[in-house]
C-alpha cells in the first residue's frame, strides 16, 4: 500500500500562449511537500505565468494541474476558494490593497476567512507584522512604505491565514541586497520551523541556492532541469550552462537571453 | 463586438449568482452609498432644478402665445417625472460615479490588485460590483425623485413667482395632469440605468489592461457605455412603459 501523500502540486504537460505567443509549452514537474521549490530561469521563460496556473489564477490551454492530489483543471471560482485560502500568494509588487491601511490589509484574508474576534485578528496581525519585522505599523497606509516594506505587508498578509503553502513571485526583485537577503532568509525560516510547502519564482541564483531543496529551471517556455540544488550546477543542459555562466560574469539573465537570442 | 456582450452577459451572471448564493456586504454597500448617493446630491439637484427652469421657461414662452400658460405646470412635470429626471439624474450619476467605478477597479487590475483578491479566496463580483449595484439600486431612485422635485419647484418659482401665473391655477392643473404613474415609470426607469451604469462601469474596470493609459481609456469607455445605453435604453423604456403605467390614464 503507497502511503506517500501525494506532492503539493503535479503539473503536467502545461501548455498556455497569449495573443498566439507560446508561452508554456508543455511544463511538467513536481513540487514536494513542506520544503522550497525554485522556479528558475531568465526574464520572459515564463515563470510568473506558471505560478498563475498553481492556484487557478490562470487556466491552461491545456495540461493538468493537481494540488494536493486533486485536479483543479475543470474547477470553477467558487470550487477554487478553498484550495485559494490554503495557498497564500506574495506577489511581485506585493498587491496591497491601497485603500486599506496595512493592518487592514493584512486583515483582510482572516476576516475573508470567517473570522469575527475582532481581539483574535488584531492580535495574529500584530503576530505576522512582527514576525516580518513591521510590528505596529498598521495603521500606515501602503503608499507610505517603500518597496522593501511593501513586499513584508505583502508577506505578512500572505502568512496571516496561515496557510500550508505559498508562492513567491519575485519576491528578492527590486530591492537591495540587504533587503533581499533578509526576505530570502524569512522564507527559509518560514519553511524550517513551519514546514510550509514553498514555490519561489526567481531569477537570483544567490538566493536560489540559498532557499531551496528543489529546483525547475525554465527557458522559453520549457523545463529545462529538474531536481536538487546541489546537482544544479553539474548539469550538461546548455541553457543552465549559458545561465550559470552569465551569472558568474555578472550580467544578469535577462540581458545574456538577449544576447544569445540576436 | 459579439465577444463585448458576451463578457457583458457572463458579468450580469455573476452578479446574478452571487447575489443569489452570498447575499451582500451590508458594511461595504452602506460605503458605497455614502459615496455614490449623498456624494451626487448636489449636482443631481442642481442639474434637475435648472433643467426644470428652463423647460418652464420656453414652454411658458411659446404656450403663451397660445394663451395656455397653465399647462406649463403639466408639461414640466410630466417631462421632469417620465424622461428628464430619470435621464438627467443617470447621466450625471454615471459621469461621476461611473467613472470613480471603473477608475477604481481598474486600477486594482492593472496592480494586481483583484489576481490577490482572487488569490485569497475573494470573488472580486462579489467583493467589489454587488456593493455598488445595491447601493446604485438604493440611491438613484432616490437621486431622481430629488432630481424631479427640484425642477418642480424651480418651475412653479419660475411661471409663478416670475411669470405670475395665479399659484392656485399652476398647482390644480400640475396636480390634475400628472398621475402616479408619471412618477412610477421615472422610478422603474432609474432603477433600470443604476443597473446600467455599474455593468458597463465595473465590466471596463474589471478588463482594464496596460497601465495608467489603460485605466484612462477603461474611464473613458465606461462613461460613454452608460451614457449611451442610457439614452438608448431610455426610449424604448418610453414605450414600453407607456404600455404598462400609461400616462392617460384616467384617476379622477
Amino acid at each position: 500500500m503507497n502511503l506517500e501523500p501525494p506532492p503539493y502540486f503535479e503539473i503536467e504537460d502545461l501548455y498556455q500562449s497569449f495573443d498566439g505567443q507560446p508561452v508554456l509549452q508543455g511544463v511538467s514537474f513536481k513540487v514536494p511537500r513542506g520544503r522550497t521549490t525554485a522556479i528558475l530561469g531568465g526574464s520572459g521563460a515564463g515563470k510568473s505565468v506558471l505560478l498563475r496556473h498553481l492556484n487557478g489564477l490562470l487556466k491552461p490551454i491545456s495540461g493538468t494541474v493537481r494540488v494536493t492530489g486533486i485536479d483543479i483543471g475543470a474547477f470553477s471560482e467558487r470550487q477554487l476558494r478553498s484550495i485559494r485560502r490554503r495557498i497564500g500568494v506574495l506577489f511581485q509588487d506585493g498587491a496591497l490593497f491601497d485603500s486599506m491601511s496595512v493592518g487592514e490589509n493584512v486583515a483582510f484574508p482572516l476576516r475573508e476567512g470567517g473570522e469575527r474576534s475582532a481581539k483574535v485578528i488584531a492580535d495574529r496581525v500584530e503576530e505576522v507584522l512582527s514576525l516580518v519585522g513591521l510590528s505596529g505599523q498598521q495603521a500606515k497606509m501602503p503608499d507610505a512604505l517603500s518597496g522593501g516594506m511593501r513586499k513584508r505587508v505583502a508577506l505578512a498578509r500572505a502568512l496571516a491565514p496561515r496557510p500550508d503553502c505559498i508562492l513567491y513571485d519575485e519576491p528578492t526583485a527590486g530591492l537591495d541586497p540587504i533587503l533581499s537577503e533578509s526576505i530570502t532568509h524569512l522564507i527559509r525560516t518560514l519553511q524550517s520551523t513551519l514546514h510550509i510547502t514553498s514555490v519561489m519564482v526567481t531569477h537570483h541564483l544567490a538566493s536560489m541556492r540559498y532557499a531551496a531543496d528543489h529546483v525547475v529551471f525554465m527557458k522559453s517556455g520549457i523545463v529545462r532541469y529538474e531536481g536538487s540544488v546541489s546537482q544544479f550546477d553539474q548539469s550538461d543542459d546548455e541553457a543552465v550552462k549559458a545561465f550559470l555562466h552569465a551569472d558568474a560574469m555578472g550580467i544578469p539573465p535577462s540581458t545574456s537571453d538577449k544576447i544569445e537570442s540576436s | 463586438m459579439i465577444s463585448f456582450y458576451g463578457q457583458l452577459g457572463l458579468l450580469v451572471r455573476d452578479v446574478m449568482v452571487a447575489i443569489l448564493t452570498s447575499g451582500f456586504r451590508i458594511r461595504q454597500s452602506l460605503h458605497q452609498i455614502v459615496v455614490i448617493g449623498v456624494g451626487s446630491q448636489v449636482v443631481v439637484t442642481i442639474t434637475g432644478a435648472f433643467t426644470g427652469a428652463v423647460l418652464a421657461a420656453q414652454t411658458y414662452f411659446k404656450f403663451s402665445e397660445l394663451g395656455l400658460e397653465a399647462a406649463t405646470g403639466p408639461v414640466v412635470s410630466i417631462a421632469m417625472c417620465r424622461e428628464l429626471g430619470p435621464v438627467l439624474a443617470a447621466l450625471m450619476v454615471a459621469g461621476r460615479m461611473g467613472s470613480a467605478m471603473s477608475a477604481e477597479i481598474g486600477t486594482m487590475r492593472v496592480t494586481e490588485q483583484i489576481d490577490a483578491l482572487r488569490a485569497m479566496g475573494t470573488d472580486p463580483v462579489e467583493y467589489l460590483v454587488i456593493p455598488r449595484l445595491v447601493a446604485i439600486l438604493i440611491s438613484l431612485p432616490i437621486l431622481t425623485a430629488e432630481a424631479i422635485w427640484c425642477g418642480i419647484l424651480s418651475s412653479q418659482f419660475l411661471t409663478v413667482d416670475l411669470f405670475g401665473i395665479p399659484e392656485p391655477w399652476y398647482t390644480e392643473q400640475l396636480l390634475s395632469h400628472t398621475r402616479s404613474s408619471d412618477v412610477i415609470a421615472g422610478l422603474v426607469k432609474s432603477v433600470l440605468f443604476g443597473f446600467l451604469i455599474v455593468i458597463a462601469s465595473c465590466h471596463r474596470g474589471l478588463s482594464a489592461k496596460d497601465g495608467a493609459m489603460g485605466v484612462g481609456q477603461a474611464t473613458t469607455r465606461a462613461v460613454v457605455d452608460s451614457a449611451l445605453a442610457i439614452l438608448v435604453v431610455n426610449f424604448f423604456l418610453s414605450l414600453l412603459l407607456e404600455r404598462w403605467f400609461p400616462t392617460h390614464l384616467v384617476d379622477f
